[in-house]
């Protein structure tokens, strides 16, 4: 999985995703073909993939906490959970994920771990180009790929990078830098909604622009925000750190909550995980490293917790097994 | 920028209005935006919402070969098929205008485009310069001098 690999600038980084829309030449898009027409485009995409390399799966061949998983996993949209006319390409990494009959034919996405944007752009371009060869996307000079969305074409690719930025958000400085990130076409989001505080501290910076702007364009200008944010959050860090003993405090009494929890809801468990995570980045923890960090971070989802203990269980045992998976995986 | 319902956070969400033809563009936090109802907008392939002039709505151009409209566009965010970029062209230059500003794909044959990523930096400022020159003649045809000039200052900076 990407996630728990850890890699460049995995302190602040934790992950690249690029995706491409596709439409198939001939067809109409998604959202008026019936459901005979989609099958019809799955069946063009599993005839196109290498089948050593990638799988193809019917979505309404998977299980619904398997498929909510998934969206956890941030390798499927929330709009494509219940698709029963949707299928998944992925290979067995899961590096790259392609959603079929989605809002696009194709919505093709690569991840990596840490700060990695040219090897998703490279894995991307060469599984796109492979299919290309047996699929015909529906171009023009004009306008570039021409998909169901108008205001994604031309490139119709979006570059993210998912970033943990606890100490900028301690500091409430990040406002200022997210909009000069706007000024230049860059939009953030938080993963967790608006509100940076209580969630986890995690953003998705992406390109909003796709007309107009080559790749490399788009890939240098994200990269650009990127690059400027990571050395603002360590900067931060630093300064939190040195400026007394809350910050180390914070750290351990989140560490010291984890391992010793007997229930614990999704929202706190993210929480105390950020804080643990900003510790063992910064070296204030060193007997945990960071891909189990950002492993736990996915696991303890509710769905995907589900999956991986392989049991089913109301809300109120869910805080229970989840309290007990993090204490069992942090000792 | 303040999100201009509640006052309070970042506005991250654009929202385009047009009332009568007056176009007006809101800018939303992302909660106010869900409040408001403003469809999806956790996804960052999510729709905008556009602004499609009542003039070019009264039209009632329907595409050939789906049927798709201008308000059905209007009224999901989606068009129905390739041929539809061709059916409303026009309609779209603006609003494509507006949101990227810019409204032609950059030309990148797919060849080059696999050598782009092993191209040495000069290579790759041969073909940018080649690229604007191309720009140029664009936009002369379509008499938008002033950003041609632009164009043409940017190429002098490469070439120096
Ligand atoms: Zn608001
Ligand atoms: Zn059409």
């Amino acid at each position: 999985m990407w996630f728990n690999n850890i890699s460049k600038d995995s302190d602040v980084v934790i992950s690249s995703r690029i995706r491409f829309a596709r439409s198939i030449e001939g067809y109409k898009f998604p959202h008026i073909l019936n459901s005979k027409e989609l099958n019809n485009i799955i069946t063009l995409v599993d005839r196109a993939i290498d089948k050593d390399e990638y799988k193809l799966f019917m979505m309404r061949d998977i299980d619904e906490v398997t498929q909510n998983a998934l969206k956890e996993q941030h390798l499927i949209s929330k709009e494509f959970v219940g698709n029963d006319n949707g299928a998944i390409v992925a290979n067995a990494d899961n590096t790259i994920v392609a959603m079929i009959n989605e809002e696009d034919h194709l919505r093709i996405q690569a991840f990596e771990s840490g700060f990695n944007i040219d090897k998703c752009y490279d894995k991307i371009c060469q599984f796109t180009d492979d299919i290309n060869e047996k699929i015909k996307f529906a171009k023009s000079d004009k306008y570039g790929y021409l998909i169901s969305c108008p205001t994604n074409i031309g490139s119709a690719m979006r570059v993210s990078v998912m970033l943990h930025l606890p100490a900028l958000s301690k500091m409430k400085l990040l406002n200022k830098l997210f909009d000069q990130a706007m000024e230049i076409g860059i939009s953030v989001r938080g993963l967790y909604g608006e509100n940076s505080d209580s969630t986890g501290n995690i953003f998705q910076i992406s390109n909003q622009k796709t007309l107009g702007v080559s790749d490399e364009d788009i890939i240098y200008n994200v990269k650009l925000v990127v690059t400027s944010i990571i050395e603002q959050e360590r900067k931060a860090r630093e300064a939190l750190l040195n400026s007394g003993i809350t910050l180390e405090d914070t750290i351990y009494r989140s560490y010291g909550i984890l391992k010793n929890a007997r229930t614990i809801d999704n929202d706190e468990a993210i929480k105390l995980l950020s804080n643990v995570r900003l510790g063992v980045s910064t070296n204030v923890i060193s007997d945990l490293s960071l891909d189990k960090i950002q492993t736990l971070m996915i696991n303890i989802e509710p769905n995907t917790l589900r999956t991986i203990l392989k049991e089913e269980f109301d809300e109120k045992e869910e805080n229970i097994k989840r309290a007990e998976y993090i204490r069992k995986e942090l000792i | 920028m303040k999100c201009q319902s509640c006052g309070k956070k970042e506005a991250t969400v654009k929202y385009y209005e047009n009332i009568n033809g007056i176009k007006k563009e809101l800018h939303f936090c992302m909660d106010c935006a869900s409040k408001l109802g403003f469809a999806e907008f956790s996804d960052i392939f999510s729709p905008m919402f556009l602004p499609i002039s009542s003039y070019d709505l009264e039209d009632n151009i329907k595409c050939k070969t789906c049927g798709y409209t201008l308000e059905d566009y209007s009224r999901t965010g989606l068009l129905g098929c390739p041929d539809c970029y061709d059916t409303f062209g026009d309609s779209l230059d603006d609003i494509f205008y507006k949101i990227h500003g810019k409204n032609r794909h950059i030309k990148m044959p797919d060849k080059l485009k696999k050598q782009s990523r092993s191209m040495s930096d000069e290579e790759a400022k041969k073909y940018k310069i080649k690229e604007l020159k191309n720009k140029i003649k664009d936009l002369i045809d379509e008499e938008r001098y002033e950003e041609a000039a632009k164009v043409r200052d940017e190429i002098k900076k490469l070439e120096r």
